[in-house]
């Protein structure tokens, strides 16, 4: 073999080796260099003449790119974002990032916070700073999944094996929960009455403060304790069956939307406190739980959706 | 109606490629084990399954002769005889084992896909002899 052959495999062992572990590097290195050299010589030998540079290159090409060689030394490894998270974890870095640029970019733009240096280059500022700055949240994510991964591996479940998952996705109800959601309903009910009574009977700086609007009092109100009143029945039929019925499930997203209309009334209908500030306040409450509400509407309709239906081919059957 | 393909289908050739190496790369370590009862060195080692038809790539088995060894199944020796210093591998009493394991559902797996096939192949004779 010529010097150059020697030290073209010399230069893909030390390649292959260096993806190693530190330990594992001269004694991996010394066993295949010795066994590229044997196998180069035998191909030369077979096609009788001596080998050459082509014919090294070749049974290098041959053997595999070095990293790819490299990680057939190792056991197969444990993948840090499972393949079938991948598209979870992808969809979450990309709203993340996307959000934090929608939200700081208009800003930045419109000189919050106050900008300090040449106009053209504001734009170059948000990059540098909150731009490039967005990209701690996947970096965050891996960190994340990272930890699960180890908790995983250090406390792996005893019990591994499939179950059904929560009651609530068969659509059983948890009563003692739903019981104590009752309670809470039953507990609002004769708080409001307790403050409407009162700021009618009492006068002192507390009832001023909470003192109801007359007009809210003599026209809303009283839809508000209706709706309260169907919410608590519902609650009742729940905790006396146990589950959900296709017919309470209806029953539950119509008293949702109803609740929305509701809120949207209450809030826009006028006020319902005396004093500024309470009903600033609770108009503010208010259409947080419309937003709330909606958004618990909207993951209902995508859990509906994402249920298996029949493919297009079969419902043409 | 058959929904159509979303791409164009992939040569039949390229396919039976990937299957047969899907295939081969689900034996390599039975047949690797099969030839280390007795101590080999790579090239060696390579060169006997060669020659038994089970021809495996350089690339491919250097690296599994590690892992096997590092899971215990081998145990290996540096050894100087005719030639340079070479690395010769046979079954531990760990892989002794493990291969007559292995070996034993090898043939039941091999009798049953033997038998699959078979019926397969009758029935596309029958098939055949019908429609002429």
């Amino acid at each position: 073999m010529s010097g150059t052959t020697d030290d073209l495999i010399e230069t893909y062992v030390a390649d292959v080796i260096r993806h190693l572990p530190w330990k594992q590097r001269n004694d991996v290195g010394f066993e295949l260099r010795a066994l590229l050299a044997e196998s180069l010589k035998n191909r030369a030998g077979d096609l009788g003449r001596l080998p050459d540079d082509a014919m090294a290159f070749d049974l290098l090409r041959e053997f595999g790119r070095p990293d790819e060689v490299a990680a057939r030394y190792h056991p197969a490894g444990i993948p840090i974002i499972p393949p079938a998270q991948t598209r979870g974890f992808v969809w979450a870095s990309v709203i993340g990032v996307g959000l934090q640029w929608a939200i700081s970019l208009p800003l930045a733009i419109s000189g919050q916070p106050p900008f300090v240096g040449p106009e053209s280059t504001r734009v170059t500022a948000w990059w540098i700073s909150y731009g490039l700055g967005a990209l701690w949240w996947p970096g965050f994510l891996i960190t994340v999944m990272m930890v699960a991964a180890w908790v995983g591996r250090t406390w792996p479940p005893a019990d591994q094996a499939w179950k059904p998952g929560k009651a609530a996705a068969m659509g059983y109800v948890n009563r003692g929960l739903y019981a104590l959601g009752l309670a809470a309903a039953l507990c609002g009910i004769a708080l409001w009455v307790l403050v409407a009574w009162s700021t009618l009977t009492f006068d002192n700086p507390l009832t001023r403060a909470l003192a109801f609007d007359p007009d809210f009092l003599a026209t809303r109100a009283p839809v508000v304790l209706l709706y309260w009143s169907a919410g608590i029945a519902l609650l009742v039929l729940l905790i006396v069956e146990g589950r959900w019925r296709p017919l309470t499930r209806r029953i539950d997203i119509g008293l949702k939307l109803v609740c929305c209309a509701l809120l949207a009334w209450l809030a826009l209908g006028g006020r319902i406190f005396l004093t500024e500030q309470a009903d600033q306040t609770t108009k503010g409450i208010l259409g947080l739980l419309i937003v709330v509400i909606l958004a618990q509407l909207a993951v209902h309709a995508w859990r509906l959706r994402s249920r298996i239906r029949p493919p297009a081919e079969v419902t043409q059957l | 109606m058959a929904k159509p393909p979303d791409k164009p289908p992939e040569p039949l050739a390229d396919i039976h490629a990937k299957m047969e190496q899907e295939l081969r790369r689900g034996v390599i370590v039975l047949a690797t084990l099969s030839q280390l009862r007795e101590a080999q060195y790579g090239y060696s080692l390579r060169q006997a399954l060669a020659e038994q038809g089970m021809s495996v790539e350089e690339g491919t088995l250097y690296p599994l002769l590690r892992r096997l060894e590092g899971q215990g199944l081998l145990a290996s020796e540096w050894r100087i005889e005719d030639g340079p210093p070479r690395r010769y591998y046979t079954l531990s009493e760990t892989g002794k084992q493990l291969y007559a394991d292995l070996t034993q559902s090898w043939r039941a797996l091999s009798a049953n896909i033997e038998r699959l096939v078979s019926d397969s192949a009758e029935d596309q004779s029958k098939q055949r002899k019908t429609a002429t």
